[in-house]
């Protein structure tokens, strides 16, 4: 089969045509930066796109299937506090959850700590999915809001994702989806997934924890490629950055203690 | 006292409450607008006597002449419980010359049109509703009545007295006009819609709702007033009724707001054989100035920066409290509070405009603000459970490795077994000794661990551990031996019934 050279302005044009059938089109001005180059450059945007829907899951057994992963709330925190930073009149996070789980288990001074302050942040406890999904689509047509998340623990069908993706586009809003890994569906309306779970972190120079490993997971990406990375929480900073890859916790640092340090006096 | 009492033994003495006069006064102002609309108050004097005045013109025919008027105001009064006098003249100060002299029969109730000075010439210079002084010193030169006074000439008067005097017979005989100021009625915000045919159907209750809403928000917005709360009935066919209720976080009067919170109340509302009268009432408002409304259009194309920052959340923040239900909407609070359970409230959204509440209830609790600053980021759990759950710690094995940097090697959780790899610790965080030790009453035996971590009334060792698979987990055990209800025989009591209290760990956090 002789192969036809698509020119690339071509390419282009059919990539927009294809955005607008998709009903996808105003996200590639304002994005989000993520913090590692490294991933906004393997985004197809530049960054996260805003005004979409993006949905953020916890990843593999950590506390359970059905629960709400710490990482993946984490990392959902961290991005919404970088959005209300962006919008800094309308900055409102709108946080949905659902009833059975107390609202207090979402911990005030650690979102603090990562950047979400309470004066920044709405919760609203939500009977079941259509009170959920009935508030989310409020709080994203709302002005003075940035950023919506809404804690399901069902997985959504798509029409009910597809509404969440529209109300966004409608109300210059970005709405989060975090959900538990057994909430997990095939396909989903929103732009992008991630799957978000926690790695043993690396041994710091001095005794006790590191700093919060993670794996990023790109799970899903509308026009993009998926990807992997590990991360690291910075809680200093409050920056993501990417993990040097260099040693992992499987070699036990008692036994090569020595070796250990002297590496990384070397590096 | 005592001579009135000689006098008359029994003297029922209360005690004067003016306060609760001028509310009954201001009732019966309203009730007198049955003849005349226009009406006003004369408040109480220091000598604790008020009037009512009535501008009666053109209205004394609707109810058969001034005579039979003045009867039906008297006997309505009277079956009221009021005794009463009453007079009618051109002008205010006769009629109220007349209606203070009346009972003495110098004067007739009724004056007749233009004849104050022959009619009224019998009236003591007291009604002519003078000051204490010029009054004083008339009664002493021997001037008694109003005829009297009219004999005089007037510029000696007005030498001697001053304006008042002459004024006030001006007033009586008409030369000088004296105008009541009408209390001008507050209407309450209420509108109603009645309906020759029952109607059933979502769409005309919505279209009629939408209808009152506007009306009544127009009225508002003259007023510069705001909805705070508002009814809506539905009156059915079948003699039932339905009552929804809306209240708002700021006080409103966008019509299109009002109709989406009660919107979302509508579906549950039975119209049965078909709705035939709305009754929608504004129960609260609060002052609210004009407001320049946001342009709900084009802001799709563009972020459209809102008028006022906030406004356009408030009306959010009702909307969900309607639909979701009170207290389900709520932003948290963080206390500076070292104890790590109530360092974390959460209030709801609706009232969170009195910011500085927990911040004073701190201050009160000698706490500083600042303090909540000196937490090292990163060592508070994301979700904190809302109690401690107890967990069984591994067996201690001689080859576990690096047991002497993790407090424990491992534990079990939730049918589930965490390895420990590493940890941080201890912080400790010690109870609220100023608040004493457990109350008695909640010094039972199992539950007082729980009671204890709740009330924040135990030393914990906190450690950040780290799991074999990243997860990491707030832990804490108890390095003393409790001391419950206050008493050493408790704690005895209480080590012997429980051996292993030492070593007792809790799970109380999930890190990122």
């Amino acid at each position: 089969m002789a192969e036809v050279p698509v020119p690339p302005a071509n390419l282009k044009a059919l990539r927009h045509h294809i955005q607008a059938i998709e009903g996808f089109t105003r996200t590639t001005e304002a994005v989000l930066s993520l913090g590692p180059v490294e991933i906004d450059q393997a985004l197809p945007w530049g960054g996260l796109p805003l005004f979409c829907l993006h949905h953020v899951v916890g990843s593999g057994e950590a506390f359970g299937r059905s629960g709400f992963s710490p990482p993946a709330t984490a990392f959902v925190a961290t991005l919404v506090a970088r959005l209300k930073e962006r919008f800094k009149e309308r900055g409102t996070v709108v946080w949905c959850l659902p009833r059975y789980q107390a609202a207090d288990n979402l911990y005030g001074p650690a979102l603090a700590m990562l950047g979400l302050d309470e004066k920044d942040l709405i919760l609203a406890k939500t009977k079941n999915e259509t009170e959920a999904l009935w508030t989310m689509e409020e709080a994203l047509g709302c002005a003075d809001v940035s950023a919506v998340v809404g804690a399901l623990a069902a997985p959504l069908n798509l029409t009910a994702e597809r509404r969440l993706q529209l109300a966004a586009e409608r109300g210059r809003t970005t709405g989060f989806l975090l959900q538990p890994s057994a909430a997990v569906t095939t396909s989903t309306a929103a732009v992008t997934r991630w799957r978000v779970g926690s790695l043993p972190s690396a041994a710091p120079a001095w005794a006790g924890l590191g700093r919060p490993r993670w794996s990023l997971t790109l799970d899903r990406c509308r026009q993009g490629n998926t990807r992997s990375w590990i991360v690291e929480w910075c809680d200093e900073t409050r920056n993501l950055r990417l993990a040097t890859p260099l040693r992992h916790r499987s070699v036990d640092p008692v036994a090569v203690g020595g070796t250990v340090i002297s590496l990384r006096f070397v590096a | 006292m005592p001579d009135a009492r000689a006098v008359v033994p029994t003297l029922k003495v209360i005690d004067a409450d003016p306060g609760a006069d001028k509310i009954c006064l201001g009732r019966l102002l309203v009730w007198v607008r049955r003849y005349t609309p226009w009406v006003s108050l004369e408040p109480l004097d220091e000598r604790g006597g008020a009037s009512l005045w009535l501008d009666m013109t053109g209205c004394t025919h609707l109810f058969g002449g001034e005579q039979a008027t003045l009867d039906d105001l008297a006997i309505r009064l009277e079956r009221l419980g009021f005794a009463s006098r009453l007079g009618l003249a051109d002008t205010p100060g006769a009629a109220w010359a007349a209606a203070h002299c009346v009972a003495r029969d110098i004067v007739p109730a009724i004056v007749p049109e233009g004849k104050q000075r022959t009619h009224l010439a019998g009236v003591p210079v007291s009604a002519l509703r003078l000051s204490l002084r010029p009054l004083d010193t008339l009664t002493r030169l021997g001037v008694r009545t109003l005829a009297d006074l009219f004999a005089l000439p007037r510029a000696p008067l007005t030498r001697r007295f001053g304006q008042e005097v002459c004024l006030r017979l001006d007033q009586l005989t008409g030369r000088i006009d004296e105008p009541l100021s009408p209390d001008i009625e507050r209407l309450p915000y209420v509108a109603r819609m009645a309906f020759p045919e029952p109607i059933g159907r979502t769409e005309d209750v919505e279209a009629a709702l939408r209808g009152l809403l506007e009306s009544l928000c127009h009225r508002l917005e003259k007023d510069r007033k705001g909805a705070r709360r508002m009814t809506f009935e539905l009156f059915c066919v079948d003699n039932t009724s339905e009552r929804l209720q809306v209240g708002t976080g700021q006080p409103v009067r966008r019509p299109e707001h009002l109709f989406r919170l009660f919107r979302e109340k509508l579906d549950g509302v039975d119209a049965g054989f078909g709705i035939e009268f709305f009754l929608l009432t504004v129960t609260a408002t609060d002052p609210l100035d004009v407001e320049q409304e946001a342009v709900f259009q084009d802001t799709t194309d563009h972020v459209a920066a809102p008028v006022s920052a906030g406004r356009e959340l408030a009306l959010l923040i009702d909307r969900l409290e309607g639909r979701l239900g009170t207290g389900r909407v709520l932003r948290p609070r963080v206390r500076a509070v070292h104890i790590p359970e109530r360092a974390a409230g959460l209030v709801p959204a609706l009232n969170a405009n009195k910011d500085h509440t927990v911040a004073l209830q701190d201050r009160e609790a000698g706490l500083l603000h600042s303090d909540r600053i000196r937490i090292r980021p990163g060592t508070r759990p994301v979700y904190l459970l809302p109690k401690p759950e107890p967990i069984n710690p591994l067996p201690i094995q001689l080859d576990t490795p690096r047991i002497k940097t993790v407090p424990l090697p491992g534990f079990q959780w939730r049918r589930s077994t965490y390895r420990l790899t590493a940890a941080e610790g201890p912080e400790r965080i010690a109870g609220r000794w100023w608040q004493g030790l457990l109350p008695p009453d909640r010094s039972d035996e199992g539950a007082s661990y729980f009671a204890l971590c709740e009330d924040g009334g135990a030393v914990r060792d906190y450690w950040r551990v780290e799991s074999e698979a990243g997860e990491r987990l707030w832990v804490f055990h108890l390095p003393f031996p409790l001391v419950r209800g206050g008493a050493q025989q408790g704690a005895l009591h209480g080590a012997r019934s429980d051996p292993n209290s030492l070593d007792r760990w809790f799970v109380h956090g999930l890190f990122a």
